[in-house]
């Protein structure tokens, strides 16, 4: 059956809800407008959402993994979000609770960051949203200037589920060369685009 | 305030690259225990390192998502995803960012993580429930299974034969239809009639007539009319609603079934057999209906009318192909021919076409097509493909393709047609996934390795469905240059069109079908999975642009 999903979430629910009880709309289809909507608010904030999750538990590995975590408990705990606030803010306190947790459990917990830094940095990052999105539009342009050699190392290493060592092994280079350009690439990336924004500014 | 991390930061040059050094070993995943100490340290005392540290996240974090999906990095940076107001996904605004493609991509594959956690899937089949097209045939309760000459009324859903039914309404204003219900039960329909289907062994007719098969299996099935439930028992009964006043009719044609009226009063059950007939509503029991004789259409006659419709449906697709096979502006018809087998040939048919024109099958196996006799190419994996070279450049286009997915496996685009990037010119056909399925996707560039840009035509509105997999689906694109559009189509009906800001002449040179053509480097990447899992049974090109009118006839000639 075919839905025409209503966004934002409010409004139509009391409505849908009778069409269920009359029979005429099946749990599946209430699960998947619902589930619509998720995927819809969840996508229009992953950006920042990754960007926080990064912050508090860099390590590409790592946050794959917490970030999965956190995705799935906005999920299962989607119906408490309340229509018409910050879904950001709200998935922000979901993916702390889940960094938290996930680096006191983990084994790998004596490279985490202390409890004290990782509350500043949260604090830091909710506060510097705004001005974190322009940064990230112009990461992209920033990107687009980068040659080809620089792209493919990027793609090879941030693809999902790639690692430098696996990179590296397939081009027939060391890790640590891969990462010394990695981290070359990145700075590049950083300086550029505060060089982008600093002009955008004066100009 | 947030400090402006340019030109604010203090601390010398010296520990802002310390702190970059700490922190791209963290990063990299390569710090030691020290290493995260003394930057938990930094950062702890100093807020401009944190601005330095955030900042460096940032791109971290942006080159993480825009690599997650393998469109951005191997199509193009000058991707501009196009946003029709008719989009019926909601995320109509993230279109409208840089990073539509990526968060498609993301969105998709979020969509297969959280079907899994879904609690309301069936927890022994995790895998089944997972997958996205699915999603009809788990919340189905029977299957559409002939539809002889029907006219579906307004006020309810249309279906097609073959597809999934939900609970709910099915109302037609004429014709017949008959629904297998999943506990074995067979119904037909005779219009106009509504049945409101509630469960796999439960329906409640509305209105209309309704015979019913059921085998010893599905004893239990129940029909609820308004004057009680008629519950069988392992045979064959008609029904006619009562309807205006007028009392309805039950027959048992063969077997027994129990009759609970639910009228005051009459709380007695009533047990009927074969040859006995009821009132339902008003009439008295000592004077019972007449005979039920070929009043009611039942499974035997819906399969002998589907058939006679069946051939004349047939007769008229050939009829369109011979007149399609006439059309002067055919480039390109392929289709199944019948030849061995092991010339693994996807012949173009077009009259003139030449021999190099003809494509190569690789991996994809014959299976069943459209209509008895022809045969599809079913591509399993993503090592199939078909590789056509089809030359001419053309200022008008259309593509036709009949098609019918077998599964959406995890990927961000599908491809229909995808070029060799080593040639002037180059098109692109995709399915490009959002949650429910995928909208159309066409693009065109010239020097497709060089830097010209391409230019993106999306349907905007949706293309596909989850709960098309396993149908056979028409798409068709037309590039019209005279009227500056290129139109989408789906089944014949437009799905969403663009205008063209910049025509260019095209051609489709050597591409794959259902697959891309990079295959080395894209072996063992995300790049890989950009294969069609289903069946493809035709594919044309004609170098002018179909009018709807033309595309709503292929539609209609070719539906199966």
């Amino acid at each position: 059956m075919r839905l025409t999903s209503r966004f934002p979430p409010s409004g139509g629910a009391s409505k849908r809800t009778h069409a269920i009880k009359a029979g005429r709309v099946s749990q599946g289809d209430l699960e998947t407008t619902r589930h619509e909507q998720f995927v819809a608010l969840f996508v229009r904030h992953e950006t920042a959402i990754h960007s926080f999750v990064l912050t508090l538990v860099p390590s590409m590995a790592d946050a794959e993994e917490v970030l999965q975590e956190a995705s799935m408990t906005m999920w299962r705990r989607f119906e408490q979000y309340q229509a018409g606030t910050s879904f950001r803010n709200w998935a922000f306190q979901i993916a702390k609770y889940t960094a938290f947790n996930f680096v006191r459990k983990r084994a790998r917990d004596r490279h985490r960051f202390s409890d004290t830094v990782m509350t500043l940095l949260a604090e830091q990052a909710e506060r510097e949203q705004g001005d974190r999105e322009s940064r990230r539009r112009t990461l992209e342009h920033c990107i687009t200037k980068l040659g080809d050699a620089e792209r493919l190392l990027l793609a090879g290493c941030y693809a999902e589920g790639a690692t430098i060592r696996g990179y590296a092994e397939r081009n027939g280079r060391t890790p640590n060369a891969v990462s010394k350009q990695l981290n070359r690439v990145r700075r590049n990336l950083l300086r550029c685009v505060q060089q982008t924004l600093t002009l955008e500014a004066s100009t | 305030m947030p400090e402006k991390p340019t030109n604010n930061r203090s601390g010398s040059a010296g520990a802002e690259r310390k702190l970059l050094r700490l922190a791209e070993a963290v990063i990299n995943g390569e710090a030691t225990e020290a290493e995260v100490a003394e930057l938990d340290a930094l950062l702890a005392e100093d807020a401009s390192a944190r601005t330095l540290y955030l900042d460096l996240i940032d791109v971290h974090a942006g080159l993480k998502r825009k690599y997650l999906s393998p469109a951005m990095d191997a199509e193009e940076e000058s991707y501009e995803p196009v946003v029709e107001e008719s989009t019926r996904w909601p995320a109509k605004h993230v279109l409208r960012s840089a990073w539509g493609p990526a968060l498609l991509a993301l969105a998709a594959s979020l969509l297969v993580a959280v079907w899994l956690s879904q609690p309301e899937a069936p927890s022994n089949e995790p895998l089944v429930a997972s997958t996205p097209g699915h999603e009809a045939s788990v919340n189905g309760v029977a299957v559409l299974s002939r539809a002889v000459d029907v006219v579906w009324s307004k006020q309810a859903e249309r279906h097609r034969e073959g597809s999934p039914l939900p609970a709910g309404l099915l109302a037609i204003d004429s014709g017949l239809i008959q629904v297998d219900f999943y506990c074995g039960a067979v119904a037909v329909l005779e219009g106009p009639a509504q049945i409101e289907l509630r469960s796999p062994d439960r329906a409640a007719l509305v209105a209309g007539k309704l015979r019913t098969r059921v085998p010893t299996r599905a004893r239990g099935f129940t029909v609820t009319t308004s004057s009680g439930d008629v519950v069988d028992l392992g045979t064959e009964f008609a029904i006619e609603a009562p309807r205006d006043g007028r009392p309805g009719e039950l027959h048992v044609i063969d077997g027994e079934v129990r009759f609970h009226p639910n009228a005051y009063g009459e709380t007695k059950v009533v047990s009927l057999r074969q040859g006995e007939a009821l009132w339902l509503g008003g009439e008295s029991a000592d004077n019972p209906p007449g005979d039920a004789g070929m009043r009611f259409v039942g499974p035997t006659e819906v399969e002998t009318l589907a058939r006679a419709e069946y051939d004349q449906r047939v007769a008229r697709w050939a009829a369109h192909r011979e007149r399609l096979l006439g059309d002067p502006h055919l480039i390109a018809l392929y289709s199944y021919s019948p030849e061995p087998e092991w010339s693994r040939l996807f012949r173009n048919i077009a009259p003139g076409a030449g021999g190099d024109t003809h494509g190569s099958v690789v991996g994809a196996e014959w299976v069943a097509g459209r209509w008895p006799g022809t045969r599809a190419l079913r591509f399993g994996n993503p090592s199939h493909r078909v590789s056509v070279s089809v030359p001419g450049v053309f200022e008008s286009l259309s593509l036709s393709i009949w098609l019918a997915v077998d599964r959406f496996h995890p990927t961000n685009r599908v491809a229909l047609l995808h070029p060799e990037l080593e040639q002037d010119r180059a098109l692109f056909w995709t399915l490009d996934r959002v949650p429910n399925g995928a909208v159309l996707h066409f693009a065109e560039t010239v020097a497709p390795n060089g830097n010209a840009y391409r230019n993106h035509y999306s349907s905007g509105g949706q293309g596909m469905f989850n709960n098309d997999v396993g149908r056979w689906v028409h798409l068709v694109v037309t590039y019209d240059r005279d009227r500056r559009l290129v139109s989408h189509y789906r089944d014949g009906r437009l799905v969403g069109s663009r205008p063209i800001e910049q025509a260019r002449q095209l051609s489709i040179g050597a591409a794959d079908l259902g697959n891309w053509p990079y295959k080395d480097w894209a072996k063992g990447t995300q790049f890989e999975m950009r294969n069609l899992v289903g069946r493809i049974d035709e594919f044309a090109a004609l170098g002018r642009a179909l009018s709807a009118a033309d595309v709503a006839e292929m539609y209609e000639a070719g539906a199966p």
